[in-house]
């Protein structure tokens, strides 16, 4: 086990030396000069003139060789310090750890919603199986997966907040800000979560320790509590941390319907105004968690089931 | 360990209740607006807007409601010399955090914004060479070469005067300026709460406390003023606005601003140097159905660069589409409409530019010319622009963003070399009229210059101004005397008021 960890750690280390490289280059991969986008976000849509731009990317350390500008941003990375926005001029990693705040705490809720939905959804379509409550939750869960965010959003701020008047439309105030934004985003992983459930819990049902469990007198329901439950978990676990770090990088387009201030709203910003350190630092947590989640999940689930370690 | 500290003190705060500041007395106004502060307050950025807007800083000239030039801080300013104003300040006046307001808090913060890295266009090292203090309550401002507009220059966003305790290391706007609202605490890119400034050496406001709410979705914009939420949203789109008339408890207010949208053409590049092309093209356009059709009609058809009411602004008519004229005058160039292939480029960031260019496309089709159209946002456009990689394109422009006079907006459009002349149309004598015209002594004289130059560049087509869009905002019924400001300088003022 050990040596798998550590295996595992040094993937994990040499991962984020070349995201640190890619998260470094990204900025300036795409069109246009980052000194005249930058002061065109600061100026609104009127520019500048030529000795404006040279002072600016002299004042940004943007004349420098990459090579240099990339070794003194690494540096600095690894001391904690991602540098200050080129916009705001506010340190990024205060921007960044509050946004992630927010994508967290819409992530948790919205995989918790879902989770807790999905088991016992999953379960009674499986020990159901064929029959009309398998049909609809099929055909729920299918639905689900084809709504798009942009429609459902609108509708559910329609209804809630216009009609029922019972929820805020839009904002971050308090607790009931998060209600609308939680359940849009829960409802694609509900319907994942749900199939697989439904498919782990048949496996689970026809398999030998399940029937030896039966034969022993137990009932459906004490069966799978008692024996089902942690092996039809185990795929469900592996999904929920892809979710968790998907909706950790935010959502652009439920986070500027609900106005949160996520990590989605937060990048999306940071590429139109093509705030280098903003996009580097946030490329960096981002992919850094999801490595580290993706990671602790595989040693979690070797230890759940080591036929899988063998295997490997 | 302090990071950790950081995301559980965000969380904790994302999950408090707000309930004790939405429990302040007096009357109390929720606005929604799409365009947050985003360079730190700096005073040079357009940040600056968001503070006039908001009643808190105020200049040493300002606005009136025609758009003239009335007294601000200053009570009073002359021409003491070519190049030197000076400005006698009001005594009456205090910094919101009790510093006193006197000449050399007004020398301090306009320094500080001629000495940025990246100063402002309207007041920099280019504009104003030296302020001093005269006596305690007298400054004057040397300019680098006489210059009538200096009066101007002083009423813009980025001239306003904050106490000296708020220039540090970054900006502190929260209770460091004049105006008649102070700024309270702000959660950055969510959130501005302001409160009424009871020590205001004018009019005081009516409205105790507004919320600023940042929302850049215009549905949900528009869906917290039907929920209640808010009592005023900034910019609806058109598609809204019909929704929005049809409720009688909502006021939907469309006022004229003096954006233009414009039709470049790469002057350098043939056959777009040739005049009777560029107003055979003027002729094969339609201005008045894309103002109908792309606008619904909140739109004016475009007759030059100077929207309606503007003092400068031509009389003329908008050019009536003539397929005969024009094809008239392709022939008259020498011009076979089958072998023309336009190039044409246009950017994304402002939604209503590609669909006025689809219209376009398809008239100019009727013309028989062929028309590539390509979208992308401005980062990926600019540099085609710059390098004069386009035959035609579109820009939106504000001739009056940073003072009510065009001759900027003139310089940089139409100037040889200016920042923004990516059509690359330069003639000494535009630049010379337009030089006599920004330096007359009287606003009559200046007026005069700026409305040859426009009518030329209508005539000519040197451009072809397609329409200048409506700024439409929307209110609760409970909200009174609200008025959009063309200019957009002000939104909040002391008159404000709700039921």
């Amino acid at each position: 086990m050990l040596n798998f960890i550590a295996k595992r750690f040094v993937m994990l280390i040499l991962t984020l030396v070349v995201v640190s490289v890619l998260a470094f280059l990204i900025p300036y991969v795409g069109d246009g000069d980052p000194v005249r986008i930058i002061l065109r976000s600061r100026m609104a849509d009127e520019v500048t003139d030529p000795a404006m731009i040279a002072a600016l990317t002299r004042e940004l350390g943007l004349d420098r060789p990459l090579s240099e500008q990339y070794l003194g941003w690494l540096w600095r990375v690894l001391q904690g310090d991602f540098g200050l926005s080129f916009t705001t001029r506010t340190p990024v990693d205060v921007m960044f750890l509050h946004a992630l705040g927010v994508s967290l705490l819409l992530a948790l809720g919205a995989l918790a919603v879902a989770f807790l939905l999905a088991i016992p959804l999953g379960t009674a379509a499986a020990v159901k199986r064929g029959r009309a409550f398998d049909h609809a939750t099929s055909f729920f869960t299918q639905a689900l997966v084809a709504i798009p965010e942009y429609w459902i959003a609108p509708i559910l701020i329609l209804v809630f907040a216009i009609y029922l008047g019972v929820l805020p439309s839009a904002g971050w105030h308090d607790w009931s800000s998060m209600i609308l934004p939680v359940i849009v985003l829960s409802l694609r992983p509900l319907a994942y979560f749900t199939q697989v459930a439904r498919a782990s819990m048949i496996d689970v049902l026809n398999a030998p320790y399940m029937m030896a469990a039966r034969a022993r007198g137990l009932g459906v329901s004490a069966s799978l509590l008692a024996h089902g439950l942690r092996n039809a978990m185990l795929p469900i676990m592996t999904l929920f941390s892809l979710w968790l770090t998907s909706l950790l990088g935010g959502s652009i387009v439920v986070e500027a319907i609900f106005a949160a201030p996520g990590m989605g709203w937060l990048l999306y910003d940071a590429v139109l105004n093509n705030d280098v350190p903003l996009i580097q630092g946030s490329i960096v947590v981002i992919v850094a968690l999801a490595v580290i989640i993706n990671t602790l999940t595989d040693i979690v689930y070797v230890m759940l089931n080591p036929a899988v370690k063998l295997m490997s | 360990m302090k990071k950790m500290a950081l995301v559980s003190a965000s969380l904790l705060a994302l999950l408090a209740l707000p309930t004790a500041q939405a429990m302040a007395e007096g009357k109390h106004l929720t606005v929604v607006h799409y365009s947050p502060p985003r360079a730190g307050w700096a005073m040079e950025s357009i940040d600056a807007y968001v503070m006039t807007r908001f009643g808190c800083i105020e200049t040493l000239t300002k606005y009136d409601g025609d758009n003239r030039l009335v007294p601000g801080l200053a009570e009073s300013w002359s021409q003491t010399g070519d190049m030197t104003w000076d400005f006698k300040l009001r005594q009456n006046v205090k910094f919101q955090d009790g510093a006193p307001f006197n000449a050399d808090a007004v020398v301090a913060a306009l320094n500080h914004v001629l000495t940025v890295p990246t100063p402002s266009r309207s007041i920099g090292p280019k504009t104003v060479s030296k302020v001093e203090a005269l006596d305690p309550f007298t400054i004057r401002i040397t300019t680098p070469k006489p210059s009538q507009l200096l009066p101007y220059r002083m009423a813009a966003p980025s001239a306003g005067i904050l106490s000296p305790a708020a220039y540090g290391k970054t900006i502190n706007v929260f209770g460091t300026c004049t105006g008649p609202f102070r700024f309270a605490s702000e959660v950055p890119k969510q959130s501005l709460a302001i409160v009424r400034n009871d020590d205001y050496w004018g009019d005081k406001a009516k409205l105790a406390k507004v919320d600023v709410r940042w929302v850049i979705d215009a549905g949900t914009r528009v869906a917290q003023l039907r929920s209640g939420e808010a009592e005023l949203v900034m910019e609806v789109p058109v598609a809204l606005a019909y929704g929005l008339n049809a409720d009688k408890s909502k006021v939907v207010a469309a006022v004229p601003i003096p954006r233009i949208q414009t039709m470049i053409f790469n002057h350098q590049r043939k056959p777009f140097d040739n005049p009777l092309v560029r107003r055979a093209i003027q002729s094969a356009l339609d201005v008045t159905a894309i103002s109908e059709g792309v606008y619904e009609g909140y739109a004016e058809p475009a007759s030059g660069p100077f929207a309606p009411g503007q003092p400068w602004r031509p009389d003329l008519k908008p050019v009536a589409q003539d397929l005969d004229k024009a094809k008239a005058l392709l022939a008259e160039a020498g011009v076979d409409p089958a072998t023309l292939k336009i190039d044409m480029p246009v950017y994304n960031d402002r939604p209503d530019l590609p669909d006025i260019a689809l219209v376009i496309q398809q008239q100019l089709q009727a013309l028989g010319l062929t028309v590539n159209l390509r979208v992308a946002n401005y980062a990926g456009i600019e540099p085609d622009l710059i390098d004069g990689k386009f035959d035609i394109s579109f820009l939106s422009r504000n001739p009056l963003t940073d003072m009510a006079d065009p001759s900027a907006y003139l310089a940089s459009d139409y100037g040889c070399g200016g920042s923004q002349n990516f059509s690359k149309f330069c003639d000494k004598a535009f630049d010379e009229a337009l030089a006599v015209a920004s330096n007359a002594a009287t606003e009559q004289e200046r007026y005069a210059g700026y409305e040859k130059l426009g009518r030329r560049l209508e005539e000519e087509a040197i451009a072809v101004f397609v329409v200048h869009p409506k700024q439409i905002d929307a209110h609760s019924t409970k909200l009174k005397n609200f008025k959009t400001d063309p200019l957009g300088y002000k939104l909040l003022t002391t008159e404000m008021d709700i039921e």
